[in-house]
Formats: structure tokens, sequence, C-alpha cells
């Protein structure tokens, strides 16, 4: 077996902290939920994740056992069984996305809702076959095309690589079932990446100057006031 | 490829930038050496990128000798002493796409600018026969690509999604000459799509206000409606229009860093992530509003 601080990038010598920092990390970077929209590589992904998760594994058991570093114990194994990774952690954006990390070839899981309108084309989707898919959701016709067909529409798109148009028929689905957490997910991570959260520029955070914009210093100013005023003292006499 | 690919010096250690300076002085020289000096006029930093990951996905180890530089003979540049099959294939990209561009430059424009280019073709053309001759595939690839832009850009109702297409398509394709490995193929074929695409809409981003003033195509002016009078008062339509694209540019590079992520980049992760973690966002922030700043 390959060494496990080599696979986690830190040196043997790091201490737990660093070791269990080093494997969030992997562990956020690995995530089925990034790899959901990318099915031809979710099985890479996973293979990485379980190699992330047995490294882990391996320094925490070492290190208990060895005893060298007492506290390792405290962190516990990894997150979920190295097998799966479910969707309900702490890395999660999303909620109840509904694509488990179990299924790497990046298959639905049986959370959607139960009510589907479209089980063959879900079906297609399931089994990567978008083009089929596609052909079938335009042979739709326009009177069923509801808040789910369009989320599937771009649930294809996407994987195809459109991502502006898998954006829009995302967004009409959200606008025509808001409440439905699937579409919603997928809505949400979309938009987080197009804001620049996952790579890229951010336009107009100045998150890069380390941002202290006035709204935030009023704010902030607001803040220490009520904060004083709790405690008898005062900074901003008016209110 | 347009020189957007580039790394943002001020993250960087001393000892990768140097590593990078010395494979671009080396792919320069290649460059010089297979395709004729006027060749090196054409270099740019996304080749360098290119060739960096090639020796990433390789593993070949970083060896260096001093050499002096053709251009300044009074500055001396560190040159890669490995094997040159990535530096060749990239000289061959280089030479066989700068032709296309030329190429399609010349059915472009005017009367003096088709003069202008019909003299640079000249010196083009020997360049890329030499490439077709070394790698085919490659060349027939790229000249596919040029075409299916045309078409793309001549459909009806053109949108970002599929003018961008070509070029993520064509990347993808070139990416897969990186590595032999299959796994690394498919991870390649992924971030190749992504990077052509935000490729092209960076570019696109970038020569708004060209496009906009000579009439040339361009997916967002299309899309918004810009006209001459928006680039003079820059309007809320402009505005729009770039954050739209910047978005759209969030949204591939975010694409295409989960296939990144998937490689093993052993030694040089750190220069390559530099570049797609900061320099790519660094180029979209210059691209947005930093027009100056390119100039110095």
């Amino acid at each position: 077996m390959t060494d496990p601080y080599v696979v986690l990038g830190v040196s043997s010598t790091a201490s737990d902290e660093e070791v269990k920092t080093a494997y969030r990390n992997l562990a956020r970077k690995y995530h089925p939920d990034n790899y959901a929209e990318a099915p031809d590589l979710a099985d890479l992904a996973s293979e990485k994740m379980k190699e992330v998760n047995e490294a882990y594994d391996t320094i925490v058991t070492d290190r208990k056992n060895g005893g060298s570093r007492t506290g390792a114990s405290s962190s516990g194994g990894s997150y979920g069984s190295s097998s799966n990774y479910g969707s309900n952690n702490s890395y999660g954006s999303s909620a109840g996305y509904s694509y488990s990390g179990a299924n790497a070839g990046g298959a639905y899981s049986n959370t959607y809702s139960t009510t589907t309108s479209f089980p063959d084309i879900r079906k297609l989707i399931m089994s990567n076959r978008f083009a089929d898919a596609e052909q079938l959701l335009d042979a739709v016709s326009q009177e069923r095309r509801n808040a789910e067909w369009n989320f599937l529409k771009g649930t294809v798109l996407y994987r195809r690589g459109w991502l502006e148009q898998a954006y829009t028929y995302l967004q009409t689905a959200v606008k025509l079932d808001p409440n439905n957490s699937e579409f919603r997910a997928a809505y949400n991570q979309a938009q987080q990446m197009r804001s620049g959260k996952m790579g890229g520029y951010r336009a107009g955070s100045g998150s890069d100057k380390g941002g202290c914009d006035v709204c935030s210093m009023c704010c902030g100013m607001l803040c220490a006031d009520s904060c004083c005023e709790c405690f008898g003292g005062d900074i901003i006499s008016c209110c | 490829m347009f020189g957007y690919i580039r790394i943002f010096k001020p993250q960087l250690r001393i000892c990768e930038y140097e590593e990078y300076r010395a494979v671009y002085c080396t792919l320069c020289r290649e460059l010089g050496r297979r395709y004729g000096p006027l060749s090196r006029m054409v270099l740019n930093y996304d080749y360098t990128f290119v060739t960096i990951l090639y020796m990433a996905l390789h593993k070949q180890s970083p060896h260096y000798k001093k050499g002096r530089c053709v251009f300044n003979p009074l500055k001396k540049c560190g040159f890669c002493t490995c094997d040159k099959e990535g530096f060749a294939l990239t000289s061959a990209v280089t030479a066989s796409t700068f032709y296309q561009k030329v190429n399609d430059n010349i059915r472009d424009s005017r009367f003096f600018g088709k003069i202008g280019w019909g003299i640079i073709r000249l010196f083009a053309a020997p360049m890329r026969r030499k490439a077709r001759k070394n790698y085919p595939e490659l060349d027939a690839a790229i000249a596919e690509y040029i075409e299916n832009q045309r078409i793309a850009e001549e459909a009806p109702e053109p949108s970002v999604d599929s003018v961008s297409e070509p070029t993520a398509k064509m990347i993808s394709y070139l990416a897969q000459y990186l590595s032999e490995d299959e796994k690394d193929k498919r991870i390649l074929a992924d971030f190749g799509y992504y990077i052509g695409r935000w490729i092209y809409i960076i570019d696109a981003l970038d020569d708004i206000e060209k496009d906009t003033k000579k009439r040339n195509f361009n997916p967002f002016v299309l899309r918004f409606g810009i006209e001459r009078s928006d680039i003079k008062e820059d309007s809320q339509k402009l505005r729009d229009a770039r954050d739209f694209a910047n978005e759209c540019l969030n949204m591939s590079i975010s694409r295409a860093i989960t296939a990144y992520n998937l490689l093993e980049l052993g030694e040089y992760a750190p220069i390559l992530d530099n570049v797609i973690f900061l320099g790519i966002g660094q180029s979209q922030k210059t691209a947005l509003h930093e027009k100056e700043l390119q100039h110095q």
C-alpha cells in the first residue's frame, strides 16, 4: 500500500490537526457532490475518495495504537464509511441532493420525488444515455413541459457541457416548482459556480483585497454600539 | 489559444517561477529550431502551461542548464534538458493554430488587412507544412475546428454554448494527446472541454468593444444587443454583458477544476495550481475591468 502520508500530502511528523485539515481538504475536493454532474469522472473521484479515507483511517489507527500522539482518538474515524460517502454529511453543500455517493456512476438514488412524470427519461439519464434522453425530452409536447421536464432538460444539457442553456432550464424548473428540493439543490450548485466560489473571479466581492467596505464598517460600528450598550456604555450616542 | 492561461506571479515561489521561465525559454528555442525563427514570435503563455502539464503527466523531473537568450544575448536563461516530446507537441500546435488563425483573419478583414495577413501567411505556411508532416491528426483537428467555428457562428440563433463548443471540442481533443494513460485521457478530455470553453468566452469578453466597433460576430454583443453608443457611454447594458460573461467563465472553470483535481501532477502541482486557481481568476479580472493593466 502507498504511504498514507503521501496520499494526504503531509509529512509523517505532521500534527493530528494538520493531518485532519489535509484530510478535510481532500475530502472536500473529491466529494461525490462535485462529480454528480460529471458522471464520466465520478468513478475516478470515488476511487480517490476511497484512497484518502483509507489513508486517514490508517494514520488515525496507527497513532492511536502507537500512542505516540494522544488526542488522535478524539478526531474519530473518517467521514462516513469509506465506501459510501453520503450526501447528508457536513460537506454536502445541498441537503437532500438526490445523488448518492455510493452510486459512483452518477446514478440517481431513489430519494427523488416518488411522483416522477418521466420515469423512462430518468432511467436513460441514470445510465448515461444523454443523447437518447434528450431526444425523448424534445418529443414531449409543449403542455407537458412542467418543472421536472425543465430540470431534466437542464441536467442533460449540463452534462453535455452546455452550461448556459442548462442554467436557464434549471432556473425555470425552480421558478415553476420552488419547493422541490431536488431542483433547488441543482440550481443552487450552479449558482454557486457562477458566483465564482469554486474558482474563477468573484466580481465585486473585493475579497482579494481583504474587503472592508463602508457597509461592513457601519455594520461593525452598530454591532459594537449595541454590545457596549449591553454593558452600560455607548459609542454612537444617537442610537 | 490566446495567452489567457497564465501564472499569477505574486503567489509563485521564486524557484517555481524560474522553472516556469525555463519551460517558456525552452519552448521558445524548440519552436525556433523546429519551425524557424519567426515562429518564436507566436509563442504565448497558454502553450507553456500545456507543456508543463505534459511534463507533469509524464513524470519528467525538472533538470535545467544555463544558456543564453537569442533575442537578448546578455540575459541568461534556464533550459530544460529533459525529453523534448512535450515541446515538439506544443510547438506543432502553435504552428498549426497560428496558420489557421492567419487564414481566418484574411477571410475576415478588408482590403488592406487582407494584404497584411497575406504577407504573414507566406511565413506561416511553411511552419504549418512542417507541423502537418509531424502531427497530421493534430493539424486536421485544428483545421476542422476553424470550419466548425464558422458554421456555429453562422447558424441561426447562436448561443454562448453553441459557439464556444468548437473551441471546447478542439482543446478537449488536443488535451488527450498529453497522456497515454486511459484514465488521464478521460480526465483531460473533460478538463480540455471546459478550458476550451473558458478560452473562447474570455476571448469574446475581451473583444466586446472591438467586435461592436467592427461589427464582428460576438455572442455577448448579440445577446445583449450592444450598440456602438453603449461602448462610448459604458452603459448598463455593457456592464450586464460583462457580468454575465464573468458568470459563464466561473461556471466553465468550476467544471474544469473538478476534472483538474483528479490529475496526479507531482512536483509540478504548485505551478499548475497557481495557474488554475489564481492566474485564471486574474485573467478574468483583467478582461473585466483592467484593460489598461494589460498594456503595461
